[in-house]
């Protein structure tokens, strides 16, 4: 087991040297995307700066923290794209080019093989925009975390990266068993976007389920509470629904797999 | 033959596919949204099958006839309903991790390459991916390169490659960490008559210098002929010939083709006798059976009935005899 996360986190970094080299084979393309990408995720804090000012804002929440809570989410954002960016890419590559039997002949977990194929340096953009943000962010509410603070941020991102993997083994999982799951994917994104705002703007009902079956909260929510001290003890059920939801997709995954007929040839 | 000296050893392989089966018509697509009606189909029929070590063995058969299939069970990439399988001491689809790391694989349609970059890119990731230590892999790159001769092609950009460029990159690729046995399906397939035979060269003496098991798919008939002495015929799911790829040349044995040229315009009449392949004015190709007739006595015959320029007598020619083993 052990050997196997090392061999794979390994196969992820030679993986993302060549990624990087492939960008590097085409620069003008690498730069335009970074570019556009450092554009266009300003976009976004903007729109919640207009929103918050415009309104009423969301409850318990004063613009420098809607600010930080922002700075977080583009992080985030920027990190999934850059980690797994590419893997639905790839998955959708295998299916089409009747490919996935490659996979299946590499001495690695095959989930393992897709999930360490997603490096995208594309979202490098939303990344700098993020930590520029959330640099802003702290300066103007003047924050000094402590450790145990930076820790929980940390570790709810950790958490954040096992959900988004479960979530991406699922859709995996339908592409390749299904071949055509056409709109799903977009309402797989949908549903993610709940985590894009503070939780408390929802129903109580909606808040729970945010901390638990479907933990988007993790994104952004959490960290940005802990950050700002204010995290309660039922931010921690969202740790344990990432994990839930990563096992549950895993099993889901193996299950299919065990049935996988290949395709003809 | 001692048990472990064969590399692959299969008895009574089977395995079924579901198939969805729907009527003609835009109401039975409709009603194909909540009722289907499926068909069991043995892709594999129980197959048996044993390879020796360090063997080149054509694996043919016609399109759907189930040697894809098989090989991906011997590949570890489907699980069989019935049957054992043992490949180098495993059962592929229940310990896949580790046998694979002693299987190459090279698909003739399909490429493993990064295509933005070199193939020795590549090569070094998949260096890392089945652990070979760094002096080993050197050797062997520079051991491939002189072998396929693509010392300045494993740096240029695969896109920029031409066909015959990348399949030889391919097999390095397979081949990099030494696999005892390595599948290649259709490996020829495009490539022109110089390619093919830099490929073939190159199987072979990877064949004699590290040992390597290859077992090769193909409908091109000079792969078999140039590479294996034997060869699995499968169709319909079964095995219907497994044996040496001579003997397969022997498969009509009792039949011989008679090449005839003639000195002048011949009326078709004239032939009318004879069982013709094929004929025009100034030639013709008779198909003689020996139960019937003698060899020696139909050319006596001939000679004497016709004006014959020059005549030829040959076997059936092997793809004719695997075409009849196909329709049979």
């Amino acid at each position: 087991m052990t050997a196997n996360i090392t061999g794979l986190l390994k196969l992820y970094y030679w993986n993302m040297k060549l990624s990087v080299s492939r960008s590097m084979a085409y620069r003008f393309d690498f730069v335009i995307g970074v570019l556009t990408s450092i554009l266009f995720s300003g976009t976004a804090p903007f729109l919640q700066y207009i929103f918050f000012t415009q309104t009423k804002g969301y409850p318990g929440w004063n613009l420098d923290q809607i600010m930080l809570f922002q700075g977080l989410l583009l992080l985030w954002l920027g990190l999934r794209q850059t980690l797994f960016g590419n893997v639905m890419n790839v998955a959708h590559g295998l299916v089409r080019k009747g490919d996935f039997d490659r996979l299946l002949v590499k001495p690695y977990p095959p989930l393992g093989v897709l999930l360490c194929s997603g490096f995208n340096l594309k979202g490098i953009g939303s990344l700098i925009s993020g930590c520029v943000l959330t640099g802003y962010a702290f300066a103007r509410l003047d924050l000094v975390p402590g450790p145990a603070e930076v820790l929980l941020a940390l570790a709810s991102f950790a958490c954040s990266i096992v959900l988004y993997m479960g979530v991406m083994t699922l859709l995996c999982t339908m592409v390749i068993m299904l071949v055509q799951v056409g709109r799903l994917e977009e309402l797989v994104e949908r549903l993610l976007g709940f985590g894009d705002y503070p939780i408390n703007i929802y129903p109580k009902l909606l808040q729970k389920l945010f901390l638990t079956v479907f933990p988007f909260a993790i994104w952004a929510y959490v960290p940005s509470q802990a950050l700002l001290d204010r995290l309660g003890s039922d931010n921690a059920t969202a740790a344990v629904g990432c994990f839930a939801v990563f096992a549950i997709s895993v099993w889901i995954w193996n299950r299919s797999l065990n049935r996988y007929t290949s395709a003809g040839g | 033959m001692a048990e472990n000296d064969y590399i692959i050893n299969v008895i009574g392989l089977k395995k079924a596919f579901k198939v969805s089966k729907r009527e003609e018509g835009f109401g039975a697509a409709i009603k194909s949204l909540w009722s289907r009606n499926h068909e069991t189909v043995y892709g594999v029929d129980g197959i048996d099958m044993k390879v020796q070590r360090g063997e080149i063995r054509g694996l043919i058969g016609p399109n759907g006839a189930g040697k894809s299939t098989t090989i991906k069970i011997l590949s570890g990439i489907l699980h069989p309903e019935e049957g054992q399988v043992n490949v180098m001491g495993y059962v592929p689809w229940k310990e896949r991790q580790k046998y694979v790391k002693k299987l190459g694989v090279v698909f003739g349609q399909k490429s493993q390459l990064w295509w933005d970059l070199p193939p020795i890119d590549t090569y070094a990731l998949n260096r890392e991916m089945y652990k070979v230590p760094h002096k080993r892999y050197l050797e062997l790159v520079d051991y491939f390169k002189e072998l396929l001769q693509i010392g300045d092609v494993v740096h240029k950009p695969v896109r920029q490659l031409s066909l015959g460029e990348r399949m030889k990159c391919e097999f390095v690729c397979a081949m990099l960490h030494e696999p005892e046995l390595v599948f290649l399906d259709e490996p020829t397939i495009g490539l022109d008559i110089i390619s093919k035979e830099n490929i073939r060269k190159f199987v072979k003496q990877v064949n004699q210098d590290l040992r390597t098991t290859f077992i090769l798919t193909t409908h091109d008939m000079s792969d078999l002929e140039n590479l294996c002495e034997n060869v699995t015929i499968i169709n319909k799911g079964k095995v219907v010939y497994d044996n040496g790829m001579s003997r397969l040349g022997h498969y009509f044995s009792k039949k011989k083709l008679i090449d005839v040229q003639f000195k002048e315009p011949l009326d078709r009449g004239r032939l009318d006798e004879y069982t013709l392949l094929s004929s025009d004015e100034l030639t013709a190709t008779i198909e003689l059976d020996l139960d019937e007739d003698d060899l020696r006595q139909f050319v006596y015959e001939l000679l004497g009935k016709l004006p014959v320029q020059d005549i030829n007598i040959r076997n059936i020619p092997i793809e004719d005899v695997i075409r009849d083993i196909y329709t049979a």
